[in-house]
């Protein structure tokens, strides 16, 4: 129990990208014909875990649309941008 | 006798006042042919000739001049140069010296790409090592690019639709005219200063050469380059190439090609997730599968049912062995029983009771002494007689030597 809170802490810090890198690998590792059952297991718990976390990234995830104001670091959130266009 | 007679510092002094007094002398277009180009080392200045059919100056560009000319001359080159007359007192030679250069006619835009790339390509800053992929999976992307431009609200309007998840920051930076280069530049610094950007987007939408001229700066180019945080160029026309696109990590032939480059469909990364999934739980069934088949594999393996054989075989051989103790033990104790059983007859023979029956009497001292002799007794003694049913008890009434 203590340990998958330990896993819960460590897979929140996973970015998007991570999360897909180690999906791969944990693939590719459970089609080794030599890896422990056991191992397997863990590496099968693990992947289920990334799946949901970058599930929940996106899901999470609230895009904004903002313009970096000019000699500071504010941002202006834009909510409808109205352009018009030329160039 | 003349008015007066002039050294020749004196003359040339008189020459650089009167020359000083033409003020149109002091700031002065010429053009004409470059001849006898010299860059001179290491002081960097330029010494050449420019001249027409019928008549040629000396001209003299220094370092800090040449290094913002934006070409490097070379012999045969038309050019318009900017610049004040005077006299090099030192050998009387009157000169053009030179504040700005451009090459003359068409192509003095082209000319100035060119050799901008040839300097920056063979300084490495294009080199295919120094670029940085594009991540996949954006969180964060930067446009860099004129809030009134096309080219943002293409970028927009395709982010939005391949991906409504991905946080857009738009940069506001002039991307034509005299400050653009340093806006794009400053906007591509300030970018990197931040640690949630995963990709940028320099560009701008197509316009003549000169309104793309910004991206074919050497301050754009370094500041791309410099960048650490992955750029994607995408600069106007669909054909021609910007030296922003040399230095960028990826070239986008249109700013929407730049979105569609760098932001993944929302739809896709999804498939992509789901993907994995399935392909956990075929990967973990088939393994299961595996591991199950091994076992049942094991058990019908030719050393494991040899073993299993072997044993049975052994146990058997163990029957056999156990027969054949139980006969051979059988059979000693048969073949004693029959020793024992002569051997019984033997004593049976050599027993003084058998004797006995056949009417012989073994006589006893009331001690115990069995009888042998006469000297053994005297009369009166009593004797006990030993015969094959019984015993008799006497007394000697006399002794008679033979």
């Amino acid at each position: 129990m203590k340990n998958s809170i330990a896993k819960d802490n460590t897979t929140k810090k996973i970015s998007f990208e991570m999360g897909i890198e180690r999906l791969e690998q944990i693939v590719n590792d459970l089609d080794q014909n030599k890896i422990p059952l056991e191992q397997a297991l863990d590496l099968f718990q693990e992947g289920i875990g990334l799946v949901k976390h970058c599930n929940n990234l996106l899901d999470s995830a609230e895009a904004k649309v903002k313009v970096l104001l000019e000699d500071t670091d504010e941002e202006l959130v834009i909510e409808k941008l109205i352009l018009s266009g030329e160039g | 006798m003349p008015e007066k007679i002039y050294s020749v510092s004196e003359i040339n002094n008189e020459i650089n006042e009167a020359l000083k007094r033409h003020s149109q002398l002091l700031k002065c277009w010429v053009t004409g042919e470059i001849s006898n180009f010299k860059e001179h080392i290491p002081s960097g200045h330029w010494y050449f000739t420019i001249k027409d059919e019928n008549a040629g100056i000396k001209v003299v560009m220094f370092k800090t001049k040449a290094n913002i000319a934006g070409f490097k001359p070379q012999n045969g080159m038309k050019v318009i140069i900017l610049g004040n007359i005077r006299l090099y007192q030192k050998d009387g030679s009157v000169q053009l010296y030179a504040d700005e250069i451009y090459p003359s006619g068409v192509g003095t835009l082209y000319l100035a790409f060119e050799q901008l790339k040839n300097k920056l390509v063979i300084e490495g800053l294009f080199a295919s090592d120094k670029k940085k992929s594009i991540p996949r999976y954006p969180s964060k992307v930067a446009i860099v690019t004129s809030l009134s431009g096309a080219a943002l609200k293409d970028i927009l309007n395709i982010a939005r639709r391949r991906n409504p998840k991905i946080s857009l920051i738009i940069v506001p930076s002039a991307v034509q005219g005299d400050a653009a280069p340093g806006e794009i530049a400053k906007a591509i610094r300030k970018i990197n200063n931040r640690s949630d950007i995963d990709v940028i987007i320099v560009g701008r939408g197509g316009g003549s050469l000169e309104e793309l001229w910004a991206f074919n700066t050497e301050v754009v180019a370094r500041a791309i380059a410099k960048s650490h945080i992955p750029i994607i160029s995408a600069v106007g026309h669909e054909i021609d190439f910007s030296i922003a696109d040399f230095a960028a990590d990826l070239r986008a032939p249109t700013p929407s090609a730049a979105a569609e480059l760098a932001i993944p469909l929302l739809d896709e990364i999804q498939a992509c997730i789901s993907n994995y999934e399935e392909k956990l739980n075929l990967r973990m069934k088939n393994l299961l599968e595996r591991k199950r088949r091994r076992v049942e594999e094991l058990m019908s393996d030719r050393a494991l049912v040899r073993t299993i054989w072997r044993l049975e075989q052994s146990r058997q051989d163990l029957d056999t062995i156990t027969s054949r103790l139980q006969e051979c033990v059988t059979g000693f104790i048969a073949d004693r029983d029959g020793i024992l059983k002569l051997l019984c007859a033997k004593l049976d023979l050599l027993s003084p009771i058998n004797t006995l029956t056949r009417g012989y009497t073994l006589a006893y001292k009331r001690d115990g002494k069995l009888l042998v002799s006469i000297n053994q007794v005297s009369e009166g003694d009593g004797l006990v007689l030993q015969l094959s049913d019984g015993a008799v008890d006497c007394e000697v009434k006399r002794v008679n030597e033979r």
